[in-house]
């Protein structure tokens, strides 16, 4: 078989094309008018509907908290519940509050005196611990001075008596011994 | 039977584009003949493939601002013929179809044969019988010798794949008409 398929085609050009009619252009023009009209309007019927919608979704989401009202001379329109009106201070509250902060205030200022006498006793009771210590220094000092002084003393007491009596002996010796 | 190609529109639409509206009525009559062919072919329809041709122009009118001048005019408007005789193939349009051949029947003083007009209408209900995809094809290749490369664009289909469906087309076409009118 001839993948040209020769006697095919002649056969296929056999089918007429004859010219089809001649395409109306004032219709054409009408058609695209009229077709321009109706998708501005679609467009716009779209836009108007989303608007309703959003209006409808506001109203709905509002309607519940929507409160309307008409005075004499005054038309309101209000949603949500008003803020409740704050209560004013008991005066007694306050001063209780400002003596309380005055207090509060007083003892802090008591809590750094006290602070400081601490720290001050502390520093005066290490003082004394000092001072003792430095006493107790030198009256060990003076204890041992002294007991070098009476040793010193004593041996110096020895000696004179040493002396005394080699002294003695010799003054006596000789008045016995005579002239 | 290759159509004549038209001049090149890129200018046409250019000057239609900057308000020439002339330049579209000779864009129309330039190309209504061959577009109005081409579906009458793929339609087997001739009264459908008036309308459709008509539509199709109306078509390019309202889109005018979206073609491109990067692609061919002709792909861009065979797209839209396309797309309304596939469009109407689904809606299955319930009036009775004027056949093709019977549409085109030559007077009858002027001498051609009943055999050939037969011919035609076996050949056009031949080609009707034909799935759409298939009809396509053989319209677009033998009609308006259009390679499959460019077929390939106007279809979004590879060139490869309706080279198949051509060769099927035309062996199914082989099997029912060549019997008959050899």
């Amino acid at each position: 078989m001839n993948p040209d398929f020769p006697e095919l085609r002649k056969l296929l050009d056999a089918m007429p094309a004859a010219d089809p009619p001649p395409v109306d252009l004032a219709r054409l023009y009408r058609d695209a008018l009229d077709r321009q009209t109706r998708t501005a309007r679609r467009w716009r019927r779209i836009a108007v509907g989303v608007a309703a919608l959003a209006a409808s979704v506001l109203v709905f989401a509002l309607l519940p908290k929507l409160e309307v009202r008409a005075n004499g001379h005054e038309f309101a329109v209000r949603w949500g519940t008003p803020p409740e009106p704050q209560a004013q201070p008991d005066p007694r509250i306050r001063e209780l509050i400002d003596e309380q902060a005055k207090q509060l205030a007083a003892l802090r200022a008591a809590n750094v005196r006290h602070a400081e006498l601490q720290e001050l006793l502390l520093t005066v009771a290490a003082d004394v611990s000092q001072r003792d210590k430095d006493q107790q220094k030198r009256l060990t000092a003076l204890a041992t001075r002294l007991g070098e002084f009476e040793t010193l003393t004593a041996r110096h007491l020895q000696e004179a008596e040493k002396n005394s009596t080699a002294l003695y002996n010799v003054v006596f010796q000789k008045a016995k011994s005579g002239p | 039977m290759p159509d004549s190609a038209p001049p090149p529109d890129g200018e046409r639409m250019r000057r239609w584009a900057s308000g020439d509206r002339s330049a579209f009525e000779e864009i129309v009559r330039a190309w209504e003949k061959p577009v109005g062919r081409f579906l009458a072919r793929l339609t087997g329809d001739a009264e459908l493939a008036a309308d459709l041709t008509q539509e199709a122009f109306l078509r390019v009118y309202l889109n005018g601002a979206k073609y491109r001048d990067g692609g061919t005019f002709k792909t861009w408007l065979y797209q839209i013929a396309l797309n309304l005789a596939r469009d109407a193939a689904r809606r299955k349009v319930r009036k009775p179809a004027v056949p093709l051949a019977a549409a085109h029947d030559p007077p009858a003083d002027t001498g051609v044969s009943f055999d050939r007009r037969e011919q035609a209408e076996v050949v056009a209900a031949a080609l009707a019988g034909l799935p759409e995809q298939l009809r396509e094809v053989v319209v677009l290749r033998h009609y308006e010798d259009l390679n499959f490369e460019a077929m390939g664009r106007l279809l979004g289909v590879p060139a490869t794949t309706l080279k198949s469906r051509f060769a099927v087309a035309m062996k199914k076409l082989e099997e029912v008409l060549v019997p008959k009118l050899s």
